[in-house]
């Protein structure tokens, strides 16, 4: 074969041969994927920055509000809303509320606290405690109730929602009752009972864990 | 001919019995480049190193213009277009059993069907005898490792240039002759005459002459005493003295005119030189050629030629040139994939370079997001509190508040829209459970809202009211709670006392009847619900 094509056609053919492979390794085994390797590297920088601008996006939209949300915050810390719950201070609180509405009798039991599941709060690393409190009141005046009522829930540490309330009128205010208001056991014309729940907010370490079933 | 410029570049190998005349074709026009007689010492190395060298190693034309040439007219019927190539193979080796290089020519006449023979073509078979001389060219054309374009008969080849030469030189005055003869000496001496009859070869004859024209007369009479034996073929040939024509004879002008006078016949004679013959057909030769000598004419025509009349074909040339062409497609197709894919790896280059372009950018970026990133970050720090806690206790406490019963307003709206004489006997507020989507799955559409909260007021009238007026003041309580309780639902759940078709009425009348009056009571429904949540737009 040599003898008919001659050396140089011959050499001519497997250069432009050889030159052809390596033109094809080079793109397809070295071009190719490093364009590949490079567009993931691209996509990689790309959404690595994305992820950046949004973290900056939300401490700027963060600080943005931080003005007035700080104002809410000293408050409802200076309202006890961060407390563990402490029996004493509430015992204090309703004593107060008693002795300055009016009511009659208000017969309070407060149930142990436990944790209440909520997203916002884990974000923070936080907890949420929940206190039964029910309140079984007996008053003169309806307006008493009232009134002890927003005693109650603007004195108590941390926020006191309202479960249930039934307000009953036994009696209607009469010239015989009137009388009697003096006696050791006077006829009581309104009752009350109230549910309420208390919730604050606490580090996780200070909070029960999620599965114990026992309160503080 | 053709466009100069676009004219292929080849080496012209002209055989004659005498020598190998090696001729140099290209845009710049034919030279002679050398003239090796057979008896030449070493001829098939130097003629190989000539066709290399000297010529480039141009792809070769081997014009084979000896004298022992083969032509016979051929009838050939009518065959299949998938026989066609067989039959001729087989035609031509029982025509030329003993000739090793072979072709054959079809020409435009025809032998139509008659009741004794079917119809026919007719062709013109040649053939060329083995001979030292062209086993000595074909070793030095296989040795210069020049690829070989077509092997061919001058005769055969010159035919086209006979007709294109007589529509130029004699045809632009009157119309050409059926018959044309082309005279023409070669620098062997011989003389080469071709006859074409209606642009076909019709006869041809290479005699000896005189090889010089020093004595105009002499060659003169040479030339046309050969004229005259020529004339004597062609009347076998179908030519009749009273046909037109036309003699073309390459000479130098001094005895161009003695020839010319020498021509009694019935003939119209025309005679240029070389070089006005090559004008005539745009080819050029070389100046120095003697304007008497018609090969250096043969070799510019055939060089030039993109279309062969008759390729011959031969087993000793198929084997060098066929690998050669093959090589040559080789080199060409190599040569188009290479440049295709040199562009396609380009344009991958282009593309990664510009990846890495802006690769380069957002990791420039990404620097730049990273300090602007520290600086919020030292921003926040400094503070001094944890903006997390503070987000998410505030969103806590929200939350609380919107689901919160706000009592305190209920009793104080409640206590507004209530007139000063009616007494409310019991208000109860519950929070019923809401209601749990996956209990509406299997329906359509959206369960229906939730309330926060239910609130149920019972009331009580005297007994001496007046039951329209007393109904009248309940639906008045209702639009006034809806007027300052905007958003929450009020339901009026029982009227003073009304008779309605489903009631039992007992009822005694009269004077003596037993009438007991009872105080009227009435009942209503606030329903209050949780605030829609406001979409996220932040961050």
């Amino acid at each position: 074969m040599i003898q008919v094509l001659g050396m140089q056609r011959v050499a001519i053919l497997a250069g432009l041969l050889g030159l052809n492979l390596v033109v094809f390794a080079l793109t397809y085994f070295f071009m190719d994927p490093q364009a590949s390797k490079m567009q993931r590297q691209l996509n990689a920088a790309r959404g690595q920055g994305n992820s950046i601008q949004q973290e900056i996006d939300r401490l700027q939209y963060e600080f943005a509000q931080i003005g007035d949300q700080q104002v809410m915050f000293e408050q409802i810390k200076e309202d006890g809303f961060f407390t563990p719950q402490g029996r004493r201070q509430a015992e204090q609180v309703l004593r107060m509320a008693q002795n300055e509405s009016g009511v009659f009798t208000a017969k309070v039991a407060i149930r142990p606290a436990e944790r209440e599941n909520n997203e916002q709060a884990d974000k923070a690393d936080h907890a949420i405690l929940q206190s039964s409190v029910n309140i079984r009141i007996e008053a003169y005046d309806d307006v008493d109730v009232f009134r002890y009522i927003y005693l109650l829930r603007n004195n108590f540490p941390g926020y006191l929602s309202v479960d249930g309330l039934t307000l009953l009128r036994t009696q209607d205010l009469s010239v015989d009752i009137l009388r009697n208001v003096t006696l050791e056991k006077p006829p009581v014309p309104v009752g009350a009972t109230l549910s309420f729940i208390w919730r604050t907010m606490v580090p996780e370490n200070v909070a029960p864990s999620a599965n114990n079933e026992g309160g503080f | 001919m053709g466009i100069p410029f676009l004219s292929p570049a080849r080496t012209v190998l002209l055989i004659t019995d005498e020598a190998l005349q090696i001729h140099s074709s290209g845009f710049a026009g034919t030279k002679l480049v050398d003239v090796l007689p057979w008896d030449a010492e070493n001829f098939v190395d130097t003629a190989a190193d000539i066709i290399a060298k000297d010529c480039g190693r141009k792809p070769v034309v081997i014009v084979h213009d000896m004298v022992e040439q083969y032509y016979r007219k051929e009838r050939v019927p009518n065959v299949g277009i998938m026989d066609k190539k067989n039959v001729m193979a087989r035609k031509l080796m029982v025509t030329f059993p003993n000739y090793p290089v072979r072709g054959s020519l079809e020409l435009k006449e025809k032998v139509t069907k008659t009741e004794g023979s079917l119809s026919a073509r007719i062709y013109i078979f040649s053939a060329v005898a083995e001979s030292e001389q062209l086993s000595k060219t074909m070793s030095a054309v296989r040795k210069s490792l020049a690829s070989i374009v077509c092997f061919s008969m001058l005769p055969v080849e010159a035919s086209d240039m006979v007709s294109a030469l007589s529509q130029k030189a004699i045809g632009k005055q009157i119309q050409p002759a059926e018959w044309t003869v082309f005279m023409g000496q070669h620098k062997s001496g011989g003389l080469r005459q071709i006859v074409v009859k209606n642009g076909e070869l019709a006869l041809t004859r290479l005699t000896p002459m005189v090889d010089s024209d020093m004595d105009p007369d002499h060659w003169a009479q040479d030339m046309h005493s050969e004229f005259r034996s020529t004339l004597s073929y062609l009347l076998r040939f179908g030519y009749s003295p009273s046909d037109p024509l036309d003699v073309i004879a390459i000479s130098n002008p001094p005895a161009a005119e003695i020839l010319q006078n020498s021509f009694d016949e019935n003939v119209r004679v025309k005679t240029l030189t070389s070089h006005q013959a090559a004008q005539h057909l745009g080819l050029k030769i070389e100046k120095q050629v003697d304007g008497r000598y018609a090969d250096p004419l043969h070799a510019a025509w055939i060089g030039q030629k993109r279309k062969f009349v008759l390729p011959m074909q031969a087993d000793a040339l198929a084997k060098v040139a066929k690998p050669r062409q093959m090589a040559a497609v080789g080199v060409l197709f190599l040569l188009v994939a290479l440049s295709y894919q040199s562009v396609d790896l380009f344009d991958k280059y282009q593309v990664y370079a510009e990846r890495a372009a802006d690769y380069k950018l957002a990791e420039q970026r990404n620097a730049q997001l990273d300090a602007q990133y520290q600086r919020e970050i030292e921003r926040k720090e400094a503070l001094g509190f944890d903006i997390k806690l503070l987000q998410a206790s505030i969103a806590v406490y929200n939350n609380l508040q919107d689901n919160d019963v706000k009592v305190l307003n209920l009793f104080n709206e409640l206590g507004r829209a209530l007139p000063a004489d009616l007494n409310v006997d019991d208000i109860k507020i519950t929070r019923p459970e809401p209601v749990r989507r996956d209990e509406f799955l299997n329906y359509q559409e959206e369960p229906e809202k939730s309330p926060l909260y239910v609130m149920s007021v019972n009331m009580s009238f005297p007994n001496t009211a007046n039951v329209d007026e007393g109904n009248e003041t309940v639906q008045n309580i209702r639009a006034r709670l809806l007027k300052s309780l905007p958003g929450h639902e009020i339901e009026i759940t029982k009227l003073l006392r009304d008779y309605e078709f489903e009631d039992e009425l007992v009822l005694e009348t009269g004077d003596r009847a037993n009438v007991q009056q009872q105080a009227f009571t009435a009942a209503f429904e606030i329903r209050g619900f949780a605030p829609e949540p406001e979409e996220e737009s932040a961050p």
